[in-house]
This record gives structure tokens, sequence and C-alpha cells, in this order.
């Protein structure tokens, strides 16, 4: 037994050596310096999705005004102060591309989950800290190998962030299906990576590292969040790359997976018997948990900001777990709904739809509770807990949507409307971005020791939340006038013409809410050199990462790893002196149950075993692990 | 700031399904049955479309079936050894495993190359006459089995790392994880291989 | 002695022609040909042509002193064949615009590409036309441009101006040691102001664009109706909950702010019985709705094909729709794309006899107005999607996979322009209004600008209509009519 023990206690050793600046700051196996590589990739990611997002929004809302700025970024993909048609395409492609995975996927889960999982489970650093630096690493190769394709001939992968063969199997089809798919293909290869090698890392650390007396039903919703994002991730992920593969095929080995009956440049292939829906089946099958992984941690961190920011419990801590699992659970079985009009079998429609619907009633759940947490609560308004409101609104406001959309029927005229562009923006691009924030701001101080300027935060939260309700509201309306998405422009039809004036505010206000974002940008990168000093927990937070000191160390803790005795939802507690009882204050300071809480909030008992004491280098395992054991299998 | 290394810490008392590595082992397992999961599926569905051409699978690969099970059990003897500590029969277990891993190898390239000359390719060829031969259940099998033989490969490196192990004499009673691990991931490379196989032989 | 100045003579001669020419031109636009030109350039260049700017393809103005009409008419008739025989400006043209081909316009006779030519060298420069707009615009736009720069200026003030109040602000409050402006509060209050903010915008919104969604003027079609029906019905319980979740979003962060110290939260951490109620009555709604789905989405969807309907097919490529109509014998033929070539350019098996008398016709579809029709789809290249949202209609056209969707249109174009103009008295633009039909599946470049014109008309206008187009089998194998006092009824479409 303890040869093993001494098997998973070998990262220590690492901690007496001298570090080397690669070691330190590049290379680096430590969670918190990996969750802030995670971070300043993911913004900058960020900061060029936007960007390309306000270019081609100025072109929707002026397209008969020249923009010389254009000509000067865009060379020969802008024609006279107009970006090329070709390149829209490209712009709208990458932007969705870099937006769904390399902010919000790697730049939320990859930050967060490392940052707090060894922390709030209270253990030295995650599982395997190798495999964690690996995890980072590929998907910077991915992002250098994706912002690459912006700089090849036939120009970056163009076909949607969907990319559906044929059109994107297809070089002699659009110019981007050529070497810029290729490498957006590779590019996803690495990222898949990535987010599987971190996925596992998270999972193992959070099943297996818990400190003394961290009961599962006792971890702060961040970890149970994030746990279920990462298992959500293995699962899913490993289509993709199957169906990606079979894409690699189609392209360069003349297979016929996606490809049928084509015509194309003067010739019939000679594919047969493919099928392009087969690559929806696939892709779908990631994309739909896909945005759960997106929005899970951003619930997640929404349910411990508002709770530490109302000075309340979370408000059905157990209906929240529930909640999770069955948004987790429910997501693997709707994917078709992307695909009502694709002419499948109608009865898989009403499979799917019937799914669809479920997914709503956790999800209407969670936002109740939050609700409920701010009721008679103590609300104090730091930048996170704007965020945080802000995140409930604009979850109600995209989940609503989302049921016309998960009806099949309905879905009949709003499929790839201005409609769906709304819904998804508010949901995922509004409201997980929301949770980045709110996050950033929240723990800022763990990251970096010091405290971002609150004014300036204030300042951002209110003109983001103001920019993304004047963007994306109106879409909704456009979408009900039968106005496509992906469209570079709305001249086809005179009938068009009366959505201009709505194209010109949404492109303000998307104007508007960027510059936000500079604000934003500006606070983070000065704060980080000249922000005011930090205390050990400046909001006074019942979570494990508080405990430590506020100049990171590598093993997080200089002594012992704190113990838990209670859940960390205390907070306001009417037999505690403080409005707040970190987990790790034992039972003698303050009863784990409150005697005026029949249902008793910490029902799970603190056990002391003496065998505990005597077990202490040892490894104890689960019942499951002995069996095994037992059976000559583990 | 240096940490210390506490010993009165107890690691963690609450309970560990099983060891990290061997955890971090079985959710890439599980990812590569998703993987997997991925394939096979595509194929059923494109099979129940119709227009599906079907072939007979050399029997190379039945006696791969068989060379997977001999080297899966070469394994277990290399396991059962190290635990009792017989620290040669060990390697020679280990080798067992590696060059039936390399038999496997060897036969899988030349069932690939059996069905070539029967005019199964993974990719359409152009045969004399000017047809072409856009087989889908071809480019399926081939791609299946290729993705399960950059698993081999894996395994067969796992493999040689442990062999490497074990011939620093550190394979034994009191530091079994290294082989467990890659006893483990060979069975399940194995057991796939038996999967795929029954299935692509028998699910058309 | 009669010496002419030759150099005159020529000089006047040249004049006199020049001149000649000039009033002989003018009068091309009055040239049929012209019109057929500039229709059939609507139809089928328009989408990835204009005449004075490139848009996916060059500038056609001038293009005759480019290159020669017997070049043109084979590169527009199919460029990708022109290509093949290495001739050296095709090939150039394709490597300048990325190797993206231009779709081959077999349907396109000599004669046809001849109008389109004489339409692209006459119509109207737009530089004459738009040189006052231009002087207007010239003398408009720096005033334009200026007005966007204030308003930037302005911006940038206002936020230094913040930025410097603020950091004053934290500066005397440092000094003295407490908040100067109670920052919670003013974030609180901020709340119940953005509710109502938000209220009225959305208030504004919905008055004003409400009547711009197609819901104002009714579904063209049955199934339309339903679907327009169960819209309203899911938007009134999604409008409620919406209300609801936002007003308490938006009241709770004021009612509940910290009001002080010794103000504590209330310690309340669940209530299951509060948490049966929000789960199972969220789902009963849900299930209803879903419920109501479902059989609307079987209606549409599952439906036995009707009687009396009549099958036409769409067949979608980069970049134009055509579709299909099944001729006299009410069957539409067999296709292979092997067969895609010439004025077959949807690529039908004349092997099929059924398909001898299919119609075809780009970029304009008529249906019959109360009669069920079945829109077949097919796709040449990419998935492409018919989209028509007056109708409610949309079916994805993927290559390999014929799809289909049966639709009954309720509303004529006429009708439902009178709605439109009784909907919005002062806007003349609905009285050129269509259904419009839009690729709803991104396809490339043009993928925007793919558009198929549908009217739904009477049985006698739509029959009208058909008699005028052709077969492309027919047109290129003539039947041979006796002369007999039997009218031929080849060009007319039977609807069964």
């Amino acid at each position: 037994m303890s040869n093993v023990a001494s098997e998973t206690m070998h990262h220590d050793e690492h901690e007496h050596h001298e570090q080397s600046f690669i070691s330190k700051y590049i290379f680096s196996m430590d969670h918190k310096m990996i969750s802030k590589q995670f971070l300043i990739t993911g913004l900058i990611m960020g900061l060029i999705g936007m960007t390309m997002s306000v270019l081609f929004r100025m072109q929707l809302a002026w397209p008969d005004k020249s923009f010389p700025i254009f000509d000067t970024l865009f060379g020969r993909w802008s024609t006279d102060g107009h970006i090329n048609p070709d390149f829209y395409m490209a712009l709208v492609t990458m932007h969705g591309t870099i937006m769904v995975f390399f902010v919000l996927t790697a730049g939320l889960s990859g930050t967060f989950s490392n940052l707090l999982i060894p922390y709030q489970v209270g253990c030295r650093d995650m599982a395997s800290p190798f495999l964690n630096m690996l995890s980072y690493w590929f998907f910077f190769a991915s992002s250098v190998i994706l912002m690459s394709s912006l700089f090849v001939q036939t120009g970056p992968a163009s076909g949607g962030w969907t990319v559906y063969p044929p059109l994107s199997a297809l070089p002699k089809a659009m110019p981007g299906s050529g070497l810029g798919m290729t490498l957006w293909l590779v590019s996803m290869i690495f990222f898949i990576g990535s987010s599987l090698l971190g996925g596992i890392n998270y999972v193992v650390t959070i099943l297996n590292m818990r400190t003394h007396g961290l009961t599962m039903t006792r971890l702060p919703l961040t970890m149970w969040a994030f746990f279920f994002t990462a298992v959500l991730g293995i699962l899913s992920f490993p289509v993709l790359l199957s169906g990606s593969l079979l894409l690699v095929f189609d392209r360069s080995f003349g297979t016929s997976f996606y490809l049928s009956e084509i015509f194309i440049d003067g010739h019939a292939l000679t594919n047969a018997g493919g099928s392009p829906i087969l690559w929806q089946h696939l892709f779908w099958f990631l994309g739909h948990p896909e945005v759960y992984i997106i929005i899970l941690p951003a619930l997640g961190i929404t349910s411990e900001v508002v709770a530490t920011n109302s000075r309340k419990p979370i408000f059905g801590y157990k209906a929240m777990i529930g909640s999770i699992m069955g948004i987790a659970g429910v997501s693997f079985f709707v994917w078709g709904h992307h695909m009502f009009v694709t002419g499948m079998n109608p009865l898989f429609g009403s499979v799917f739809m019937f799914i669809t619907f479920l997914v709503a009633i956790p999800s209407a759940v969670k936002t109740f509770n939050y609700l409920a947490t701010m009721w008679r609560g103590n609300i104090r308004f730091t930048p996170a807990m704007l965020f945080g409101v802000g995140l409930v609104s604009l979850f109600v406001t995209g989940g609503l949507t989302g049921i016309f959309l998960g009806n099949a029927a309905l879905d009949i005229p709003l499929h790839d409307s201005y409609f769906v562009v709304a819904h998804f923006h508010i949901v995922m691009g509004s409201s997980a971005i929301f949770g980045l924030l709110c996050g950033v701001y929240h723990w800022f101080p763990r990251m970096y020791g010091r405290m971002m300027n609150p004014q300036l935060g204030y300042l951002h939260f209110w003109l983001s939340l103001i920019g993304v309700y004047m963007v994306f509201f109106p879409m909704h309306f456009m979408g009900l006038g039968g106005v496509p998405r992906r469209y570079y422009a709305f001249t086809a039809w005179d009938q068009f013409a009366i959505w201009n004036d709505m194209n010109e505010f949404i492109t303000i206000g998307a104007i508007i809410g960027s510059f936000a974002q500079l604000i934003f940008l500006y606070n983070f990168v000065s704060s980080i050199f000249f922000g005011k000093k930090s205390v050990q927990n400046p909001w006074g937070s019942n979570t494990l990462e508080w405990t430590a000191p506020v100049e990171q160390i590598h093993g997080n803790w200089p002594g012992e790893v704190p113990k838990v005795y209670r859940w960390p939802y205390d907070y306001s507690r009417p037999d505690a002196v403080e409005d707040f009882v970190p987990q790790n204050v034992p039972d003698d300071v303050v009863p784990v149950e409150w005697a005026g809480d029949p249902h008793g909030a910490a029902s799970a008992h603190n056990e002391v075993s003496s065998s505990d004491a005597k077990s202490e280098s040892v490894v104890h395992f689960s019942w499951f692990k002995k069996l095994g054991m037992r059976l000559g299998v583990l | 700031m240096n940490t210390q290394k506490n010993k009165t810490t107890p690691l963690q008392t609450q309970p560990q399904i099983m060891e990290n590595q061997r955890l971090i082992l079985w959710l890439f397992m599980v990812a590569s049955i998703l993987a997997f999961g991925g394939l096979t599926s595509a194929y059923i569905v494109r099979m129940a479309a119709g227009n599906w051409y079907k072939f007979d699978i050399p029997s190379i690969f039945t006696w791969n079936c068989v060379i997977v099970i001999a080297s899966s059990a070469s394994m277990i003897w290399a396991y059962r050894s190290a635990k009792n500590d017989e620290l040669e029969n060990v390697k020679y277990g280990l080798w067992g495993a590696l060059l039936l891993g390399i038999a496997f190898t060897l036969l899988q390239f030349m069932g690939w190359n059996e069905l070539n000359s029967q005019d199964i390719y993974f990719s359409p060829r152009r045969s004399d006459n000017g047809d072409l031969t856009p087989l889908i259940s071809g480019s399926f099998f081939f791609a299946i089995s290729a993705v399960h033989f950059v698993h081999v490969i894996a395994g067969l490196i796992l493999l040689l790392v442990t062999l490497v192990k074990a011939y620093r004499w550190k394979v034994h009673k009191k530091n079994l994880l290294t082989i467990s691990l890659a006893s483990t991931y060979w069975h399940f490379v194995g057991i796939l291989w038996i999967y795929l196989f029954l299935f692509l032989k028998y699910w058309n | 002695m009669l010496h002419f100045n030759m150099k005159k003579v020529f000089a006047l001669l040249t004049v006199i022609l020049v001149f000649g020419f000039g009033a002989f031109a003018a009068d091309m636009t009055k040239d049929p040909g012209f019109t057929n030109g500039e229709k059939l350039f609507k139809t089928n260049c328009a989408t990835c042509h204009a005449l004075d700017k490139k848009v996916t393809g060059p500038a056609l103005r001038g293009v005759t002193s480019r290159r020669k009409e017997a070049w043109i008419i084979k590169w527009v008739k199919d460029n990708a064949a022109l290509r093949a025989t290495n001739d050296p400006e095709a090939v150039a043209i394709f490597n300048e615009y990325k190797g993206v081909q231009m779709t081959a316009f077999g349907n396109l006779s000599d004669g046809d590409i001849k109008n389109i030519l004489v339409y692209v060298e006459n119509a109207p420069a737009p530089a004459a036309a738009k040189a006052p707009v231009a002087a207007a615009t010239d003398g408009g736009q720096p005033a334009e441009d200026t007005s966007a720069w204030v308003y930037v200026l302005l911006a940038i003030l206002l936020f230094a101006l913040l930025v410097l109040s603020l950091s004053i602000e934290s500066k005397v409050s440092k000094l003295l040691g407490k908040e100067l402006i109670n920052w919670n509060k003013i974030n609180a209050i901020m709340f119940p102001v953005m509710l109502i903010a938000g209220s009225m915008y959305i208030y504004h919104y919905f008055t004003k664009y409400a009547p711009y969604t197609y819901f104002s003027v009714g579904a063209g079609t049955e199934h339309g109706k339903v679907l327009d029906q169960m819209f309203m019905v899911t938007l009134t319980i999604t409008g409620i909950v919406f209300i609801l979740c936002q007003f308490l979003a938006f009241t709770f962060p004021y009612f509940y702010r910290h009001k002080g110290e010794g103000t504590k939260a209330f310690y309340y951490p669940h209530n299951n019985q509060i948490e049966f109620w929000w789960t199972i009555i969220p789902s009963i709604v849900l299930v209803s709705l879903l419920v109501y789905g479902l059989k609307t989405w079987n209606g549409i969807t599952m439906q036995d094909k009707p009687q009396n309907a009549y099958e036409i097919e769409l067949f979608a490529r980069q970049f134009d729709w055509t579709v299909r109509y099944a001729g006299p014998d009410g069957k539409l033929g067999k296709h292979d794309y092997h067969k895609i070539g010439g004025a077959n350019f949807v690529g039908m098996d004349y092997k099929d006899v059924a398909s001898h008398d299919d119609i075809l016709n780009v970029g304009e579809v008529h249906l019959v107005v109360n009669q069920p029709v079945v829109m077949n789809l097919r796709s040449q290249d990419v998935i492409h999607s018919a989209f028509i949202p007056n109708l409610r209609v949309q079916m994805n056209a993927v290559p390999g996979i014929p799809t289909s969707q049966i639709f009954t249109p309720i509303v004529t174009t006429k009708e439902m322009r009178a709605r439109l103009q009784e909907e919005h008295p002062n806007d003349p633009a609905y009285n050129t209004w269509d259904y419009m039909l839009l690729c709803n599946k991104i396809c490339g470049a043009s993928h925007y600008l793919m558009k198929m014109v549908v009217i739904v008309e009477t049985k006698e206008e739509y029959e009208h209509w058909l008699a005028t187009l052709k077969s492309p089998y027919q047109a290129e194998n003539p039947v041979v009519v006796p002369a007999t006092d039997t009218v031929s009824t080849n060009k007319t479409a039977a609807l069964k």
C-alpha cells in the first residue's frame, strides 16, 4: 500500500529544487500558473474574435460606406473599403470558432478549473501536473495554428464554425475550404487533445484528491459544475475527433464518408454513397454538450459569487447539484434539434424535440434558485456580483427563446434566421462571457494578489449589459422578418431594407459593448501591476482557496492542507459571530449543524475515527477499489 | 517561501476510487471508447442507408484475434509473476506480449494487403477498365482498423517502457503500478480488437 | 478643281458616323434585346456580378471591348470546358479569382447571352446618375463623417472626465477615511432604473418592429397559420416567465442591498416544498407545449401525399435556384448527376421518358393557390436550403439525399401585397413585394444573393405562365406535330 502512496506523492519532490524562468513561467506545471496562461491566451483570442465581429458588423451596417481600415487590415481580401463576401464568411467562421472553443471553453474552463480545483478540494496541485502543462501547450499550439490560417493564400476556413461538408470538404466550393480548412482541422485536433487532457485531470483531482472531511456534498458548486463539465468533455469531444478524421479522409484521401453525387467546376465527382448529414450528427453530438460545457462553469461561478456576495447560502444546494447532473445527462440526447430541417426522419425530430424540452426544466430550477438566493440577502455589489446578476438576466432571456427553437415545428421558419443568432448570442455569447468576467473579477485577488479597480468594474458592467441587450435583442425581430444568418448583405430583396436602421443600431451597440471590454482590459492589465494589494480573504468567502496566503506559493499552503468540517455556504448563520464561517473552521468553534435549521444544511457529519490517526501516510481505498483488487482487475 | 513536505498530514481520508494514474488511464480509455462509438455509429447509419458492398474478411484477421488472446495471456502471466516477485518470468511474459503484439501488427498489414488484392481499398481506385471502386464499406473497415492500430502502437510503447523498467529490476511486488497500467491498457486494446473484429465481420 | 481636303472629309465622316452610331446606340435601351437581357442579367448574373464594381465576380461593363463575343458565349455557357482546353484568358481569370468557378449557364442560348451583353453595355451609367448625388454626398459626407467623429470625441471626453472624477473621489475618500459615494447604493438603484429603461426599450421595439415581422400579415400557408398561433401561445407563456424573472432579477438587488452596519441576511438554505413546486409547474407547462408542438410537427412532416398535390423540384447550385415542373405527364423524370451539362444543367436522365416533358425555369417559381404542392429538393454541389419565410417553409437541399416538404399556399401574391399595403400605407415598396425564397445554408461567397422569386397565383394565371416555359428535351428534340385540328397540348401542364 505505501509504495502506491509514495508514487502518488512523488510530485512533491519538485518543490525543493530551484525553478528556472522556463520551468516557472513557460512550461510551468503549477496549476496557478497554467490557469493564468489559459486566461491570458483566452483573453487575447477573445479580443481578436471581438474585433472581427466589430469589423464585420461595420460592413453589415454600412454596406455602401467605404472603410479604408478594411483595406489596411485585410489587404487583398478587401476591395475599395468593403470586405469581400468570401472573406466576410471567413471572419464569421473564425469569430465563431474562436469564441466558442478558444474563449468560452478553454478560456473559461481552462482558467477556472485549473485555478480553483486544487484549492477548493484542498490539495497541492492537480493529479498530473505534467499532463496539465501539456493541456495548456496543446491549446497554445491550437491557437497558433488557427491564427496562422488567416495568412494563407486561399484564406481561413469560411464555411461557418460548424464547417458542414460538402462545402468544407471541397476547396473548389470556396477558397477557404482549401488550406485554411486543413489548418482548422489540425487546430481542432490539438484543441480536442488539450480538452481531454485537462478534463481527465479535473475529474481525477476532484474524485481522488479531496482533503480530510471534504465529502462530495461539501464541495462548492463550482467544483460540481467543473466536474460535470469535464465529464461532458471526455464523453463528447472524441466523437468530434472521429468526425473530423472522416472529414480529413474525404478531403485528402478520396473517400466518400460525407460526399455523394456532387457536380462541381464542370466535373461530376466520383464520390458516392456518403451523407453530409452524417457529419452533422457527429458534429452536433459534440456540439450540443459543448454549449453546456460552456454554460455550466459559468453557472457554477455564479452560484459561488451570488452566495458570497448576498451573504446567504446558495438556495437549494442539493437541487443545484441535481440540476447540473440533469443538464449534463440530458444534453447528450438533444443534438438533433440542430437538424430539424435537414430532412431527417420526422420521428427522430419528435424524439429530439421531446428531450430538448426536458432540459429546460433543470435550467429553470437553477434560475429560480439564484433568485431565491438573493431574496432577503444582504447584497454587496462587487463587479463580480453585478456580472453574476447580469448572467441570470441573460440566461433567462436566452433560455426562453430556446423553447421556441426546440419546438421542431416552430423551428421550421426560425432555423438559421437571426432569431437563432439572437438566442445563442444571448445565452452563450453574453451569459457565459459574463460568467467568465464574473470569475475574473472575483478571483483576481487570488490570482494576482491585488484588487481590480471596482469603479471601472461597475462601468464595465453597466455598459456591457446595455451593449448586449442593444445588440442582440433587436435581432429577434429580424429573425421574425425572415432574415437569414451568415448573410454578407441584405441587398437581394427590397423588403429587407426596413432592417437597415436596426442594423446600424446593432452595430453601434456592438461598438459600445466592445469599448466597454477595453475598459476591462485596461483595468485587468493595470491592476496586475498597480492594483491595490489584496488581503487574504477580501470577499469574506467560505471556500478553501481563500485560506491560502495572498502570495501564491508552490504547493498552495505553507503548512498543512486545511481540513474541512462543513459545507461552503454558512453565510449569515444566526448562531455565528461573523456573517461567514469558512469550511475549515472546526466544529468545536462553530457547530456544523445549526440547531435552528431542522433539515440540517450540512448534514454530513464529521467522522473523526481513530483509524485515521493511524493511517496517516496510507491511501484509503473505496469499496469499489477494494472489490476490484480482490477480483484481480484493479 | 518553501513548503515542507509534512509527513504527519494525512494524504487524504476521502476514499480514492483507484490510484490517480489508473483513473487517468481509465478516463482516457473511456474517451477512446466514445471515439470508436462515433466511428461505429457512423458505420451503422451508413449501412442502413443501403448500397452496402459486402465482402469477406480475410482469415488473417481471425488469426489476429487468437494472437490477441495469447498476448493478453502472456501479459497476465507477466503481471502474476511480478506479484510473486518472479522477476525472470516478468521479463519473459512481457517479451511474449510484445512479440505477439508485433506479430499482430505484421498480420494486420498482411490482412490489409490481402484486402487490396481483392480490390477492397480505403480510398477509391481506378481499375483497368476505368471503373471506380468507391466502396464505403471498405473505407470504413480500413478507417476503423487503422484508428485501432494507432492505439496498438501506444500499447507497444507502454509495453516497451515496462520492459525497460523490468530490466532495471523495478517491476516487482512492491512496484506494480506500471505493469498494472500497461497490462490494463494492453487488455483494453486487445478486447477492443476482438469487439471491432466481430462488429465488422458480423454487422453487415 | 474639286480638291477635297481628305482629312476634313474623313473628320466630317467620322463625326457623322460617331453621332450616327451614338444616336443609334442611344436607341439600344428600347431594343427588346435590352429588356430581355436586363431580365436575364438580374435572374442569372446579378448573384455574382454588378456592372460597375467587383462583387463575387468582376464588373461587367465594357466586357465586350475586353473580350470577343464568341469567347464570352463559350465562357458563360461552360467556363470549365473552356478552361479545360487551356484557353489562356480563361485560365487567367480562374486563377485571379482564387480558383472559384463560375456557374455554367447551359440554360442560356447564344441569343440570350447576346441580349445580356446588350444590356450590360447599354445600361445607364451610374457615374452620370450618381454625379449629382456624389456631389451632394461629397459635400455631405465630410459633414457626416465629421459628426461621427464629434460623437467619438465627445465620448472620449466624457470618459476622461469620468475617470478623472473617479480618481478624485477615491483619493478624497482615502483622505477622509470613508467612502464619499455609496457605490453599493448606486449600483443597487441602477437595477430598477435598468428595469424601467429596459421595459421602455422592449416596448418601443415591439411597437416599432412587430408590424414588420411576418406575423403582421399572416402566414401564406395552412400549416403556417397553425405555426403562428403556436408561436403566439409560446410567446405568451414565455413572456410571462420573462417578465416575472426579470422583474425579480432587477428588483431584488435593490430591495436586498446591504443597508448598513448590522444588517444581516436571512439564513435560509433550502425549501424542498418550493423546489418541488417550481419543478413540477414548469414541467407541466413545458410538457403541454411539447404535446402541442409534437402534434403540429407530425401534422406537417408525416402527412401522406394529398390526392390533388402536384410535384415540383427545386434544384440548387452555387448560386441559383431552378424549378423543374413535371410537364403534362405529371411525373418528374429521374435524375443523374453525371448527365449535368449544357441545356440539361439539372441533370435529368433522358433515358427516363418521364423527363422529356419536364420544364425548367431559373430564378422564379409559380405556385397555385389552395393546392398542395410537393416541393422536392436537390442540390448539385453543397448543402443549400430553400427558405420561404412568408410561407413558413424551410428544407435543406442536400447533395446525394433528395428531400421534400408538402405545403399548401393559401394567399396569392396579389392578396399579400394588398395586405401589406394596408399594414404599411405609406410605403410604396410593397407594390412590388414578392414571396421570397432565400438560400438559408451557407454555401459560398454569393450565398446572400442566391434567391428565387415565388409567385402564388390562381390556376389560370399559373397555367398561362407555364405555357411560356420551355422543356429542354423538347427544345432539342422537337416533336413533329401532324397538321390536325387537335391543338398540341405539349406545353400545358396538366394538374392532377
